[in-house]
């Protein structure tokens, strides 16, 4: 039942999260199917990367669920004790699911086949000439033929995060969360990155959540845009739709407010 | 005064014996410190109030008595309640005990300069909490606190003389038995301390190595 059709990659069902006071998700309810390219855009704090920390179960869910594959990876706090997940559940499912940060967040004493290499061999298991034949191929696929032993410290902005990007891949998740991959960039490195992304997404069939503020690139890539303002959901829908002819005055104001796209 | 090289010369033998001693009782001390340090850093990081408050006391209340109080309780005190360790012994346990509490600070201190993110990519990945320490946070910590690790094991060096005090015959203890013999006391003592000093000065050399290499990974 785990690959019918009718399950959807990701579900959230009545999700809720607050940091304190500030709440960033309410109540949120939402499917994405398989193989959906959903660009999340909305104001900071609008609650679009706690989404991505939820499913990746780096933040905690006050209330809720999450399933991936219809298998559930996260329940809110006071779930009743036969609902909680067990450690090894939550990893099993876990390995659906890859994410790429922000700030990248390479292993600085690993270089940059060992930073790829690292989860397939101790994770999955597998035997290391195997991993890092396959690591040195993901690797080229992102552009970095040759920098297979730099040390993250010795390679640009754009470089570490596509390396960041391969040790993601290596796991060969089903679906893969991007969460402003290149906010923290040099302008001029952003294209490289996108590009990269832009492949992937031709090439692949993954699912992908991506949270960004790159307008054009979000109306390339994706087939439907989430806009997200307070942890709820101001409209969603096709890029031409959300981002060519806004419904929402919001949306229109945000899409103003990042400028010309 | 005149000093007599010739009775320099003939003692220099017996001070180098327990100068053997001296090194074993800083390694077998640190090593016990560098392991008792991370136990009680697993401790003092546990989530049980029950387990992490009883373990910050304990490292107060090490931390904050004499390790030469903490030599004569073990040597004089313990055979009492039946336990019997032989000098030596008793002197390595005190010296990792005593240091292992400042090595945990030390630990702890290296762990938290890992950067959050570490983690998360960490469960992003699904490494096991083994895998985890073990992979990716300890050898980042122990990079950051090799310099500082490298400061207590001079310094634990240079406490050793104090294990002449339960009969250990360690560098200074060897000493005092020969000085009680010749009256010798200047040679003895300028031989003891440029003996320490040459073992201590590759020591800190070795320190600021690896402060170079910390600054390479910073």
């Amino acid at each position: 039942m785990n690959d019918h059709r009718d399950v959807p990659a990701i579900r959230f069902t009545g999700c809720s999260k607050a940091f304190g006071e500030t709440v960033v998700l309410d109540d949120f309810s939402w499917d994405v199917p398989v193989g959906r390219r959903v660009a999340i855009l909305g104001p900071s704090g609008s609650g679009k990367t706690t989404l991505l920390r939820l499913v990746m179960t780096i933040e905690q869910l006050d209330e809720g669920a999450i399933d991936v594959f219809g298998r559930p990876i996260a329940v809110g706090r006071d779930a009743p004790a036969a609902e909680r997940l067990s450690e090894r559940q939550v990893r099993e499912v876990r390995r659906d699911v890859g994410m790429v940060f922000q700030q990248f967040n390479l292993f600085p004493h690993m270089t940059a086949l060992e930073n790829v290499i690292e989860a397939p061999v101790r994770v999955l298991g597998k035997n290391k000439n195997e991993a890092a034949e396959h690591g040195r191929q993901i690797l080229r696929q992102v552009g970095l033929q040759g920098k297979e032993d730099a040390h993250p410290r010795k390679l640009s902005g754009g470089q570490q995060q596509r390396v960041a990007i391969a040790r993601a891949l290596a796991m060969e998740p089903r679906i893969m969360l991007f969460d402003e991959v290149t906010s923290a960039l040099d302008p001029e490195l952003v294209g490289e990155v996108l590009e990269v992304i832009r492949d992937l997404a031709e090439h692949s069939s993954m699912t992908m959540l991506l949270v960004t503020h790159e307008i054009g690139f979000a109306r390339d890539v994706s087939d439907e845009v989430l806009f997200m303002e307070h942890g709820r959901v101001v409209e969603s829908g096709p890029p031409e739709d959300v981002l060519g002819n806004p419904a929402e005055e919001r949306t229109r104001s945000f899409l103003r407010a990042v400028g010309p796209h | 005064m005149r000093i007599d090289y010739e009775y320099a010369l003939r003692v220099l033998p017996v001070l180098l014996r327990g100068a053997v001693t001296t090194l074993q009782a800083t390694i077998g001390g640190m090593a016990l410190a560098l392991i008792l340090g991370l136990v009680f850093v697993v401790l003092l990081r546990s989530k049980n109030v029950f387990i992490s408050y009883p373990t910050r006391a304990v490292l107060e209340f090490v931390r904050g008595t004499p390790l030469l109080i903490q030599l004569f309780f073990l040597f004089y005190v313990l055979p009492e309640w039946g336990i019997r360790l032989e000098a030596l012994g008793t002197g390595i346990f005190a010296l990792g005990l005593h240091y292992s509490t400042y090595i945990a600070e030390v630990y702890r201190a290296g762990i938290e300069s890992v950067p959050r993110g570490q983690w998360e990519a960490s469960t992003a990945l699904s490494f096991s909490k083994v895998d985890t320490w073990r992979r990716i946070v300890l050898p980042q910590a122990v990079i950051t606190v090799l310099p500082m690790l490298g400061n207590y094991l001079v310094a634990m060096f240079k406490e050793t003389p104090l294990l002449a005090t339960i009969t250990v015959i360690e560098m200074l203890g060897a000493g005092l038995s020969a000085a009680a013999s010749s009256y010798r006391y200047f040679e003895v003592f300028t031989l003891i301390g440029l003996i320490f000093l040459a073992m201590s000065l590759p020591a800190g050399a070795l320190v600021r190595k690896f402060e170079a290499i910390n600054k390479r990974y910073a």
